[in-house]
């Protein structure tokens, strides 16, 4: 009993877990709290994926998920939730470790301004995401200190998404940038930073996309020309185009991209976009019709990322019901993004498909556009087998670019090459196009142009708008799936106009409305707000 | 001690023994003369010697709480008797209380004592699954599995976050178990069961939710008692669910098929020819299980020592295959009187539970592989579940009971030593120290041919070990006089502190190459990688001082007085002291001069008391600042540790307060063959711990905060009756009913507060908490039938009546869902969340009734409850969704042929149902034959001298059970650790009945 009472204080007992006290006193335990900002890139996974892809004028997905079909609305907001709650806790960590490492940490001041420096590139890309998916958002950049600073953050309203990136502008400029020197090795491309961790490449990247959402070309052309010097000429010598699969990591060429990596017995951290961007599986290592075993094995069926007709488009045969097989009079070779695929009908009656067969063309891959083999699933280039479904005459699907080779169920080990040179060398053409500088704007567009095998456009005879559309397709072309299809459409403001267009999904047609360019905010967070957010675009 | 009276030289002696129902000597009988004026009392062995005058041939045998016998003793010189108990007079019954006894009638609290009779013959693992309905104002739910603990509430819930459940005082000591399962019912003397705060106040801030007294048996006679007791039984599933088989499935995915055009391009049309399994899930899962428990005891007392020595084992099988629990335990309770002013007290006891966990799903979120959702077309072992559109592998419930390994194995020692020292009369000095230790052992493993698994990537294993140590002292100093004026005085102070220290460490490997070492070879792991491992500690320390002040007056005016002082490591350091006080008054009006005339009534007694108590069950370090730590993102292929935001300090968490006011009625009547008591209370919570919803905007998705305010109020009547009191045949009947409301006064700046919200990627409240509401309100959307015709459906686009749950059109909305528009605005959405029901019971309670035909007894005891609303959580995923097995009631869904009139949606309604509603709200109400049992007991002691009695006994439990609800059962909860939440049907595990023979050998 005396010894209970010896004992006795009436104090926690502090050991045993981490503390914003504590967590501070090394340059390890600083990164640790930085590490986490990374985490919240979980959320771009399938849903993701038919977000920003399945619902635009290139790709569509037949799937149930409220997401492909646009069924969304504040109280389905599909993968908008996972955007939303990803997105803010990353922010409040960012915030936390920015503040808690330049104010209350022990390290040296240039540890100490490098990791708040990547950790503030990482808060910009949060907001960019939360930005582009919902426009205007509540924006603040202070630590979540105490239960004061909580209630007052639920009742910000949304700051106008432009006044956001502004200010994210500024804030990569003057806080960010200048402590990513080339005497601590972070001004670099990330293929050359331990870790690949971000920072200085993509602090520009973002800076560039801000400011062409709030159309300050000047700006965006800025961090753009540091990328350019940083990265130097988009050419297949520095930059081959096989490099651009997403199973192939930390390229050159790569800004940012979400690590993954995925074995039965290894490490796992995955997601599983790479399912969506396989071909239909058929089961036993047949992937529609072809042999591919190399893909994976016990993988998930499910309804696969398939292009519109306007992406690329092949009609190969018809069978009106009832009636005798016939070639193919509609073939919609000449609408397409991609030109004309490098396929031939061959005659041959396919009595179980219904349909005539049609053989890969070898001669015209050389001269076609090369990202064909890569973004459009044709079939077994090697073997020279198409899919069953293109022998049909149905829609292509998502190309070896995107697969995931070796995937178990839908765990999809590549990393998601979001930001990379080639979109940055894009929105330079697009910036210039803007400026009416249409030779420069012409040179950048060319650079990837070039690399996938094609001619060399002229400036002579395109005025404005038409470079900005051989952009706009060029970018479809180039950066097909890669998570950006849709924000650049809502961008141009001509998502609605175009999806509606082209979309080859009738659910996803009959369904979507032009408020659908941005995500509603979920509705419980609206009601946790006191309705001090609203999705008034949603109630009309 | 001898005292006689001689009547002349015709007085003869007569000596003899006087014995209990069980053969145990009574010490201090009264033995007198027909004269009533003269007579002695037995002496420490039961023995009497009385002279008897000349003529003088019959004695009266009597003993406190037995019925007094005249029993001839013509031409004998030695006669024994054994005396019966009086069935009648429970007033003079001791009564644990907190801190000490009290005789029934001076009791001036609310204390519910369980009569051990009523369930001695009820098969049970676990004392508490025995208790529903019987005490009123006591609800015990629990999830149905064997070993897994209830959760019970008394009085009603309070707590929204912070723990419901009372606590449990084992022999004096707080926290001496973790479940009351870890108690055979054979060792326990007695359960009472505080409910006011008068009565609870004394355990201050762990007392709000009322306390438990159990009291473990103890040696009393002389002569050694021995009991051997072995049970044997069955137990089946009762209730099974009605759901579709091959044939009617096959025809509701073909109308869904038909009816579906986003999805008809891919669905096959199903033909049943083609699928040969028609699997029934749940009976693929269950059997009929066997139940088996021996006890074997000796008790006694040995000069000033008396001992009670017990051993007993339980095996419990589940009805649901390999799931079951084995439990072992032993207890020696001693105590020696080594003086008059000295003695002490050694209780000991050990259990081991070896509890094989349940390895299947039933239902709950588990869609891809839960029994209730796997349709019928599905084999026993099938990899993928086809309906579940993404092909992803499943394990079916069948394969994991088949193949999965799963158990956990809980040691437990719990010592206490008491030393008492009575000084002068009436002074009382007590210090009671005791220690307990408890680990918890997990096993579990995954072989590398689980369906689910791919080929390579090798089994799975999971450890899982957790210990507490708890360190206890409780010092008490206490004072009971009565003065010859009548006025009595009854005093108590003293002091505890408990110490309790909590480790646990896990580890789990992902690919172990070798799957026949299980869990024994950590190391045979592929990669490093894929271990996850995680270790933890805490330690909290509680400090308290306490005194009561009892007074009394002629047995008529009562007062009494507690307080608690109460300090806390759980709380934050502006907060560390807490202060409870009560008071309680008793008017025993029986006893007043007016009236003293009614022979009819024997006792009315009026009290009233009010009190504060406190609530401080929250896991330790909730008021610091923290960050979590995880293995995460990958960096150059390696996944880098990395803290993550876990919760903000809040330096002011404190206890919740319940302040409870009480007043009840008790009256006896007709030589104490009507006994009444009559309740009312009033509480109100406040300060509540609470796990406010934040914002994700702000980083974190909740923080707990002392916030908000609650009130409970209700009624108790328990009424018990002797109808027929022969000396061949009895009859008593027990009923009690009881009524609680709850309600939530206020839930901080948050307009509701969830607590089970519904699946899918938004996620509505179902249950939760909204001012004015009451506490288990159930919420979702008002179902508004299905849609019948276009031009309904247009009509709608202006009125705006009905939301739906999807964007339908005019071509595709005919026969879905459709739910109100409460505000008309257009959209479906937070602000049409309506509150559907009170999960709550009007009333609840039961009815027992004994039976005695001479040696026979035959007793049933009927639980019921009305009123009340349940959620079936499985229809969420199962009306009208596409993925899964179906009730049969959706073969009359709405079909454009054949049903559309119907309001049951149609086949395929959406893809993801999971809007919850209306439409999975029923009336959770219940009638249920829980206890039967009929006994015979052989009285040997007649005949023999070494055997007292056998007794045989065939009991069953839950034997019927009528109820709307369409679950499994609606007493049940998947929710055993929220106490807030009752009856919650997520997974829960199917009810089961049990019928069970008993042999019980007393010597």
């Amino acid at each position: 009993m005396l010894l209970l009472l010896s004992s006795c204080s009436l104090d926690e007992n502090m050991e045993g877990f981490a503390t914003r006290e504590n967590s501070y006193d090394t340059f390890a335990e600083a990164q640790a709290v930085v590490n986490n900002c990374y985490r919240y890139t979980s959320f771009m996974t399938t849903n993701f994926g038919l977000m920003t892809e399945a619902c635009t004028d290139i790709w569509y997905c037949t799937t149930s998920t409220v997401d492909a079909s646009l069924k969304i609305s504040p109280t389905q907001p599909g993968a908008g939730s996972a955007v939303w709650n990803n997105c803010y806790t990353a922010i409040a960590s960012c915030n936390e470790a920015i503040e808690c490492i330049t104010n209350r940490s022990s390290l040296s001041d240039s540890e100490k301004s490098q990791l708040q420096a990547e950790a503030r590139a990482l808060r910009a890309m949060y907001y960019y995401y939360l930005t582009n998916t919902f426009d205007g958002v509540p924006f603040y950049l202070y630590m979540v200190e105490d239960r004061e600073t909580q209630d007052r953050i639920q009742k910000l309203p949304r700051t106008p998404a432009n006044d956001i990136r502004r200010k994210l502008y500024q804030d990569l400029k003057e806080n960010a940038l200048p402590y990513f020197t080339k005497e601590n090795g972070l001004r670099a491309r990330p293929s050359e930073i331990k870790g690949n961790r971000a920072g200085y490449a993509l602090s520009l990247m973002l800076m560039a996309k801000f400011a062409m959402w709030y159309g300050n070309w000047n700006e965006a052309l800025e961090p753009l020309n540091e990328l350019e010097e940083l990265y130097g000429r988009l050419d297949e010598e520095n930059y081959p185009l096989d490099e651009t699969r997403w199973s192939l990591k930390n390229t050159d060429e790569s800004i940012f991209e979400v690590q993954h990596a995925w074995s039965t017995t290894g490490v796992q951290y995955s997601s599983s976009y790479g399912r969506l961007t396989l071909p239909s599986y058929d089961g036993d290592g047949w992937f529609n019709g072809v042999y591919m075993p190399e893909l994976g094995e016990n993988l998930a069926s499910w309804a696969s990322l398939r292009a519109n007709y306007h992406f690329a488009a092949f009609r190969a045969a018809q069978q009106a019901e009832g009636s005798a097989p016939r070639l193919s009079t509609d073939a919609q070779y000449t609408s397409s993004i991609f030109g004309e695929l490098p396929l031939t009908l061959t005659g041959t009656y396919l009595p179980n498909d219904g349909r005539y067969a049609v053989e890969l063309d070898e001669d015209r891959y050389g001269s076609c556009d090369r990202r064909t083999q890569y973004a459009v699933g044709l079939g077994k280039l090697s073997t020279e087998e198409t899919f069953s479904s293109v022998r049909r005459g149905i829609n292509a699907f998502a190309g070896p670019k995107l697969w995931c080779y070796g995937m178990v169920s839908s765990y999809d080990s590549n990393n998601y090459k979001i930001f990379r040179y080639a979109d940055a060398v894009l929105m330079m053409a697009e910036c210039y196009a803007m400026k009416g500088d249409l030779t420069r704007g012409v040179r950048y567009l060319n650079y990837t142009r070039v690399r996938a095998g094609l001619d060399p456009l002229s400036a002579a005879g395109l005025d404005v708008s038409g470079l900005l559309q051989e952009i706009r397709d060029e970018r479809a072309r180039e950066l097909a799936g890669e998570f950006h299809r849709k924000y650049d459409l809502v961008r141009w403001g001509i998502w609605y106009d175009e999806t509606y267009k082209y979309t080859n999904y009738a659910s996803l047609k009959e369904n979507m409305r032009p408020c659908h360019q941005y995500y509603p905010i979920p509705d419980t967070e609206c009601a946790l707000s006191g309705y001090v957010l609203t999705n008034d675009a949603y109630n009309e | 001690m001898l005292p006689s009276l001689v009547w002349g030289q015709t007085a003869r002696t007569v000596t003899g023994k006087v014995l209990d129902e069980t053969g145990q000597i009574l010490a201090g009988a009264g033995v007198m003369l027909p004269d009533g004026k003269n007579g002695t009392v037995t002496d420490i062995g039961g023995a009497y010697s009385i002279q008897l005058p000349a003529g003088a041939e019959v004695l009266s045998f009597s003993f406190l709480g037995y019925e007094t016998q005249n029993v001839s003793v013509k031409g004998k010189d030695k006669v024994d008797v054994v005396l019966i108990p009086e069935k009648n007079n429970t007033l003079n019954e001791v009564v644990v209380i907190g801190y000490g006894t009290a005789r029934k009638q001076d009791l001036t609290g609310s204390v519910g004592v369980v009569k051990m009779s009523d369930i001695e013959d009820v098969p049970t693992l676990s004392v508490d699954k025995a208790l529903q309905g019987r005490i009123a104002g006591v609800d015990i739910v629990s999830s149905g599995a064997p070993g897994e603990s209830s959760s019970i509430n008394i009085r009603g819930a309070r707590s929204i976050t912070a723990s419901n459940e009372p606590l449990i005082v084992v022999d004096g000591v707080m926290d001496a178990v973790q479940d009351i399962s870890e108690i055979d019912l054979v060792d326990i003397e007695s359960i009472s069961v505080m409910k006011d705060a008068s009565s609870t106040a004394i355990y201050g801030s762990r007392g709000a939710n009322g306390v438990i007294l159990i009291t473990t048996k103890k040696g009393k006679s002389p002569k050694p008692s021995v009991i051997f007791k072995n049970e044997f039984g069955v137990s089946t599933i009762a209730r099974t669910l009605d759901l579709m088989n091959t044939e009617e499935f096959v025809r509701y995915r073909n109308d869904f098929r038909e009816l579906d055009s986003s999805s008809s391009e891919s669905l096959p049309t199903y033909d049943a020819a083609d699928y040969p399994n028609d699997t029934d899930w749940i009976a693929s899962i269950t059997r009929p299980a066997l139940y088996e428990h021996s006890y074997f005891s000796v008790s006694g007392k040995a000069g000033k020592s008396s001992y009670y020595g017990a051993l007993s084992f339980t095996d419990e099988q589940g009805i649901v295959k390999g799931s079951g629990v084995k439990r072992y335990s032993g207890r020696l309770n001693l105590s020696h009187e080594f003086t008059k002013w000295l003695s002490v007290n050694m209780n000991l006891s050990l259990f081991y539970s070896d509890r094989d966990v349940n390895k299947a799903q039933f239902g709950g979120t588990n869609i891809s592989n839960g029994a209730m959702y796997l349709a019928p077309v599905i084999g026993l072992l099938d990899r993928s579940n086809p309906i579940y559109e993404n092909g992803s592998l499943i394990n079916t419930p069948y394969a994991s009971i088949k193949y999965e390994e799963y158990f956990c194995r809980t040691p437990g020692q719990n010592y206490s030593m008491s030393i008492v020292f009575k000084p002068v009369k009436g002074l009382e000095i007590k210090s009671q120290n005791s220690l307990g230790r408890m680990v918890s052992d997990t096993f579990h493993w995954w072989p590398s041919y689980m369906p689910k698994k791919s080929s390579g990537e090798g089994a799975d294993a999971y450890r899982f070990n957790r210990q507490n140590r708890r360190l206890g002292s409780e010092n008490t100093v206490s004072y009971k006089t009565k003065l010859p004026s009548g006025h009595s005085i009854d005093a108590l102070g003293g002091f505890s502190v408990y110490s309790t220290e909590y480790l646990q460490q896990s580890i789990r490997a992902a690919g172990m190459l070798d799957d026949d070492a299980k869990w024994n070879n950590f190391a045979s792991i592929g990669s490093k990688e894929n271990y996850s491992i995680s270790s933890a500690s805490s330690r909290i320390l509680r400090m308290s001082a306490f005194a009561r002040m009892g007074y009394s007056y002629k047995n008529r005016y009562y007062l009494n007085f507690s307080v608690r002082a109460d300090g806390s490591s759980n709380f934050a350091r502006n907060n560390k002291w807490g202060f409870f006080p009560s008071a309680a008054a008793k008017w025993s009006i029986k006893s007043e001069s007016f009236l003293r005339r009614a022979r009819w009534l024997n006792t009315l007694d009026l009290r009233a008391s009010y009190g504060r108590t406190g609530n401080d069950d929250i896991p330790a370090y909730r008021s610091l600042q923290a960050y979590g730590t995880t293995s995460t993102y990958v960096f150059d292929g390696v996944q880098a540790p990395a803290f993550s935001l876990s919760r903000l300090e809040n330096p002011d968490l404190t206890w919740e307060t319940t302040d409870m006011a009480n007043v009840a009625l008790e009256t006896s009547m007709f030589n104490r063959r009507l006994n009444i008591t009559a309740e009312a209370y009033w509480s109100s919570t406040k300060d509540l711990l609470l796990n406010v919803t934040t914002m994700r905007t702000t980083g974190y998705s909740s923080r707990l905060s002392n916030l908000g305010r609650t009130a409970n109020n209700g009624y108790e009547l328990a009424i018990s009756s002797i109808n027929i009191d022969k000396p061949k045949f009895g009859w008593s009947t027990t009923f009690t009913i009881s009524h609680n409301s709850q309600m939530v006064l206020d839930v901080g700046h948050n307009d509701y507060v969830p607590t089970v919200k519904s699946p899918g990627n938004i996620n509505y409240m179902m249950y939760g908490y909204k001012a004015g509401y009451p506490l288990n309100s159930l919420w979702g959307f008002e179902y508004g039938g299905t849609v019948k015709s276009i031009e309904e459906y247009m009509e709608n686009l202006d009125s705006r009546q009905y939301g739906y749950r999807e964007n339908y059109t005019s071509a595709n909305c005919l026969g879905h869902s459709r739910y109100v528009d409460q505000n008309h605005d257009g959209v479906l959405d937070q602000k049409d969340l309506v509150c559907l029901g009170n999960g709550d019971p009007l009333v609840s309670g039961g009815l027992q009734n004994d039976f005695w035909f001479g040696n026979f007894k035959f007793s049933f005891f009927i639980a019921y409850s009305a009123g009340g609303k349940m959620y079936n959580y499985s229809e969420l995923y199962m009306a009208g969704s596409a993925y899964s097995n179906q009730y049969r009631y959706m073969l009359d869904s709405w079909h454009p042929v054949r049903n559309p009139q119907s309001d049951i949606p149609r086949a395929g309604d959406t893809m993801n149902a999971m809007l919850p509603s209306s439409l999975q709200v029923h009336d959770a109400s219940y009638v249920r034959l829980k206890d039967v049992s009929v006994k015979y007991t052989f009285p040997l002691y007649k005949t023999s001298k070494t055997f007292k009695s056998l007794s045989l006994s065939l009991s069953g439990t839950n034997l019927l059970l009528w109820s709307p609800y369409n679950g499994f059962d609606p007493d049940v909860t998947s929710e055993v650790d929220s106490g807030t939440l009752r009856r919650v049907d997520m997974n829960a595990y199917p009810s089961a009945r049990k019928v069970v023979l008993s042999v019980q050998l007393t010597l």
